[in-house]
């Protein structure tokens, strides 16, 4: 199948294009094998080949290096073991020990050891011997001599004291040196410290010449601390006795003279601004709380009631009046009675005492008095005022005035007229129309009522759509017939007519007459018909000819027909005016308008409806309008909705002012 | 030398010996001598991978006993 070309033809071929000639394999291996070649061989064949030795050389000093690593690595754990038993040269336990002594030379050794024992010991008990005698011998006052005591001389007393060294560090007694101290002195100067610390006295003092040692002194609270301490202390002698005895006694005289002692008689004191209260003797005031309270009230009593003679005119009048008036100041004065000092009180009660004589008493007769004064006063002037009406006068309780009445026909203009329908009717006639109510409420007799009434009937219908002088148009009645009622519901919106109806009328006319006129003449085409073949009969036409023949006469004479009446009717109907209203009616028998109508036949080409929100809506809008139809009888509120919805339809807004 | 096979599936198929290092150009000649349409007018594919001419058969990894498609354009 598969066409080849031998390797001579292929190089020939190769030869004429201008390419290489093909090296066969046989003799590659020859040419590759000399490395002499100095020509670089290209070939793919040879770079596999130097690919190949590359990668061998390289394994090659792959492995090489492995071999390397793995003979340092053995050496380093030579040399590593080799460190690590170093240590352990020398003998072991088990290995038997060259250099062994013989028996003579541990004699001789032991021996020497025994006698070197036997010295250290003799020593020993030499220096034992000499510490015993040591101890041995007597401690007296004379190896106390330059020991200290930390106490001052005077603190000790004559019975015998138990003083015991000082507790110290070793840093201390390297400083001073041992000291004796009493620890029972000792705990009670410290405890003296410490009362002294808890008194806090006062660091500042103001006399700064008279301290206690008469040596001036800057800060000398700070002394103790900068100093330190100051001890007291005496060094023991040999007998037994402090040392510096003496010295102790000229300090102490010299403290006993520094106490200076003045000759001056005592001065008598400068006398104070205030009087001292311990010289003082006050009186204590007896308090009686409860007797004192009641006896004033009695007091406030006669003072602020009313003379018993006064109210002798109208009794009745006091005894109402002044019953309440009594227990206000008792209250007052049992809540002052709580205040201890008598005199405060005393004042103060005399105060409001005067105030209240100050005030004019008003007893309700005089307030009755003067009220009516007062009245009287403004009645003259002539004004009229609210305060007449207290006195009882036949007054009517509503005044209605013209300005009232009108705001209320201004805010409710449909009430007055049912008013009237419902009160006036006693004198007025049932006829009444409604216009006629407005007036009504405005008249004030009855006679003019009644005059008022007769004369709509009298004025003629024309009037009704003048304006009125009250401004309201006259109101339409149904009294006058279909016509009126007609022209009333026209006047409410709930009737519309249409401007073109005359033309339509006309037109329907037309047509009706066109109809008749058609159906006379099929008739008498149709006469005409019966009597030609009536007379196509008697004349014996017929018998002339065949069945078929006749039938063919037949169709002829009809198709005749048929054209003729065609032509008369083409003449006829140029003078036709087609009256086309295009009408829809929806499933309730509503008139659809142009919108809806095509949405209803766009639902019906698409085969879908409006959904169940739109459905539900419009459903309510009919429902609405239908009500709205039912409600619109003759009421009033009905005009307005008519208003309403014709606003609606003629897209006008505006607000109706009443 | 290697040979490569070259099928275009309508009933030419043929062996062409080549060198490693001639190009896809070459190689075309050579097939066009063996089989008698001009090297211009075929095209060599593997799968969806057209050959160029100025590339050797060694880039392309054509190695002996490979087999090649090859189109006329």
């Amino acid at each position: 199948m598969e066409e080849s070309l031998s390797i001579e033809e292929t190089n020939k071929i190769r030869l004429s294009l201008g390419l290489k000639p093909l090296r066969v394999d046989t003799d590659a291996p020859a040419t590759s094998g000399k490395p002499e070649d100095s020509v670089p061989d290209n070939s793919v064949e040879a770079q596999e080949r130097r690919a190949v030795d590359n990668w061998k050389r390289h394994q090659d000093d792959i492995d090489k290096e492995i071999a390397r690593k793995a003979r340092i690595e053995g050496i380093k754990k030579a040399r590593d073991a080799e460190k690590r038993f170093a240590k352990l040269e020398g003998k072991g336990l088990g290995e038997a020990d060259e250099n062994e002594e013989d028996t003579t030379t541990w004699v001789r050794k032991m021996k020497k050891r025994q006698k070197k024992l036997a010295e250290r010991m003799a020593r020993e008990m030499e220096e034992e011997l000499q510490r015993a005698a040591a101890e041995r011998s007597e401690y007296t006052a004379e190896d106390l001599t330059g020991v200290r005591v930390g106490h001052d001389l005077g603190e000790l007393d004559g019975e015998g004291m138990v003083l015991t060294l000082k507790d110290t560090t070793i840093e201390e007694n390297e400083e001073e040196g041992d000291e004796l101290i009493s620890t029972d002195l000792a705990e009670r100067e410290r405890l003296k410290e410490r009362l002294d610390l808890k008194k806090k006295k006062p660091t500042y003092n103001a006399y700064e010449d008279e301290s206690e040692d008469g040596e001036k002194r800057i800060l000398a609270q700070y002394d103790e601390e900068i100093d330190g301490k100051k001890k007291k202390r005496f060094v023991l002698d040999g007998t037994g006795s402090a040392s510096n005895v003496d010295a102790h006694r000229r300090e102490v005289a010299e403290k006993l003279k520094s106490i200076a002692v003045t000759l001056d008689p005592i001065k008598s004191e400068a006398s104070s601004d205030y009087v001292d209260p311990a010289t003082l003797k006050i009186r204590k005031p007896k308090k009686m709380k409860a007797r004192a309270t009641r006896k004033r009230s009695e007091d406030d009593d006669d003072t602020l009631a009313p003379p018993p003679e006064a109210p002798m005119e109208d009794s009745m009048e006091v005894d109402s009046g002044s019953a309440p008036a009594q227990p206000k100041p008792k209250r007052v004065f049992e809540e002052t009675s709580f205040v201890d000092d008598d005199d405060l009180q005393s004042a103060l009660a005399a105060q409001r005492r005067t105030a209240l004589k100050k005030r004019k008493m008003l007893k309700p007769d005089d307030l009755a008095r003067q009220l009516r004064e007062e009245s009287a006063a403004a009645a003259t002037p002539g004004a009229d005022s609210p305060i007449r009406e207290d006195d009882g006068e036949g007054e009517p309780g509503l005044v209605i005035d013209e300005t009232s009445e009108f705001v209320a026909t201004l805010r409710a203009p449909v009430v007055p007229e049912r008013r009237s329908r419902s009160g006036a009717p006693a004198h007025s006639p049932p006829a009444t129309s409604m216009a006629e109510g407005e007036d009504e409420d405005e008249d004030e007799d009855g006679p003019e009522e009644m005059d008022v009434d007769i004369k709509p009937e009298m004025k003629p219908d024309s009037e009704t759509g003048e304006i009125s002088s009250t401004g309201l148009a006259q109101e339409t009645t149904i009294t006058h017939g279909v016509g009126a009622t007609l022209a009333m519901l026209h006047q409410r919106g709930l009737l519309t007519r249409d401007s073109e109806s005359d033309v339509k009328i006309n037109l329907q006319r037309d047509r009706e007459k066109f109809r008749t006129a058609k159906r006379l003449r099929e008739l008498e085409a149709e006469e005409k018909a019966k009597s030609q073949r009536l007379r196509d009969r008697q004349s014996g036409k017929f018998d002339r000819m065949s069945a078929r023949e006749r039938e063919e006469h037949a169709r002829w004479e009809n198709k005749q027909r048929d054209l003729q009446e065609a032509k008369e009717m083409a003449a006829r109907f140029k003078e036709y005016k087609p009256d086309v209203k295009l009408s829809y009616k929806d499933e309730f028998g509503r008139e659809m308008s142009q919108k809806e109508a095509f949405k209803h036949l766009s639902h019906q080409f698409h085969g879908k409806g409006s959904g169940k929100a739109k459905t539900e809506k419009r459903l309510k809008k009919i429902e609405d309008e239908k009500k709205r139809e039912a409600a619109s009888s003759l009421n009033a509120s009905a005009t307005e909705n008519a208003v309403q919805s014709a606003a609606k339809k003629s897209k006008q807004a505006g607000v109706r002012l009443m | 030398m290697i040979e490569v096979i070259c099928n275009d599936r309508l009933g030419k198929k043929v062996r062409v010996k080549c060198e490693p290092n001639d190009t896809i150009g070459d190689f075309k000649r050579l097939v066009a001598a063996q089989i008698g349409t001009s090297a211009e007018k075929i095209v060599l594919k593997k799968w969806y991978n057209t050959f160029k001419d100025h590339i050797t058969l060694a880039d392309y990894e054509i190695s002996n006993g490979t087999s090649l498609e090859m189109y006329y354009s």
